[in-house]
């Protein structure tokens, strides 16, 4: 499933006909005033507590698809990359600055480079 | 860090992949902690053996299929293992400048990875003239040059630095543009010595690439 914006706010609001969203309970209020004047805040009330656990659930599944970070352990050749503006100290405030100042181009992907002094001890020329 | 920069290397370490949705986009964020790192050099038959395979594997070439600036380069498999050699392959490519069947991917090649030594070379690629007067081949070829010798020099010579639509700063004299540039510099110009490379109109590319946060799956 490809994740875009737009998906996110469907799986996150539900689109079945079992579900009604909060949001389109608000929409159907103003669809017809009348009815909502004797009904709506029973019926606004009903369909959200009805649907609030199912919403939630599917925004928090999608959530944590989008945010899950792996690890895995890698061996890699490829090449050094640098950044021309090298401000990690100040990067929070320019925003033409990278979380990381080097990178690992890899056959078609690319890898930031992190490595304190601890562990760039250990690199080899 | 800096002892490694542009060049091929072996790295060993923690990788961590973070999905995340920019501008509607599926990105991932890919970050390394090094655990060691060391050189890795390609042997000059490895990269022979890259340029043979530029011959069989067919390049379709540039494109920029928005405006102002959505290039595509299409590298071929190849043509990015080469890219990701380092500089070591630079003389390889030179000395198979002249072969027709492949100076197209020869030039953009020595755009991503080679250094002052190329830009003459690629120069002497370039024909000046109207869209009358050359061929479809020479007009490709230019595109070509000029995307590389722009990657190389950090020149205006073509693009301009600024923002808005692009203009055509040479128009049909790309040839003569570029060596007159490169006789004001020859005897001082180094490349990735100063220069601004942030281009809001042209991509970087190859080793020279300003890199992103993120990359596509």
């Amino acid at each position: 499933m490809s994740c875009s914006s737009v998906d996110l706010g469907k799986a996150a609001w539900g689109s079945g006909a079992a579900s009604v969203s909060p949001l389109a309970s608000y929409v159907a209020m103003f669809q017809n005033p009348t009815e909502n004047l004797t009904v709506w805040p029973l019926e606004t009330f009903r369909r959200v507590y009805l649907s609030w656990p199912w919403s939630l659930s599917q925004g928090a599944l999608v959530l944590v698809k989008l945010f899950a970070t792996q690890k895995a352990e890698v061996n890699l050749t490829g090449i050094v990359l640098s950044a021309d503006h090298r401000c990690a100290k100040t990067h929070a405030e320019d925003p033409f600055c990278r979380n990381s100042d080097w990178a690992l181009a890899s056959g078609r992907k690319t890898y930031l480079l992190y490595g304190g002094h601890t562990n760039i001890g250990e690199v080899r020329a | 860090m800096e002892r490694f920069e542009r060049k091929r290397v072996n790295v060993d370490g923690l990788l961590e992949e973070e999905p995340m949705v920019a501008y509607g986009t599926q990105m991932i964020r890919r970050k390394i902690t090094i655990r060691s790192m060391e050189r890795s050099e390609l042997s000059e038959e490895s990269i022979e053996g890259l340029v043979a395979q530029l011959r069989v594997v067919s390049w379709r070439g540039p494109e920029n299929h928005c405006t102002p600036v959505c290039w595509d380069f299409a590298f071929t498999d190849p043509m990015i293992e080469i890219l990701q050699s380092g500089r070591g392959a630079q003389g390889i490519l030179l000395a198979h400048m002249k072969d027709q069947s492949i100076q197209d991917q020869i030039v953009m090649l020595l755009g991503g990875m080679g250094d002052e030594e190329s830009i003459w070379p690629i120069i002497e690629t370039l024909t000046d003239g109207s869209e009358v007067t050359i061929d479809r081949q020479a007009k490709r070829l230019n595109l070509i040059g000029n995307l590389a010798l722009t990657n190389l020099t950090v020149s205006e010579v073509i693009w301009h630095h600024g923002g808005g639509v692009s203009f055509d700063q040479c128009g049909d004299m790309p040839r003569s543009c570029w060596s007159k540039w490169w006789l004001d510099r020859k005897n001082s110009f180094k490349v990735d010595v100063g220069g601004d490379r942030i281009y809001t109109n042209y991509p970087n590319y190859g080793i020279y690439a300003q890199f992103g946060d993120t990359s596509v799956p």
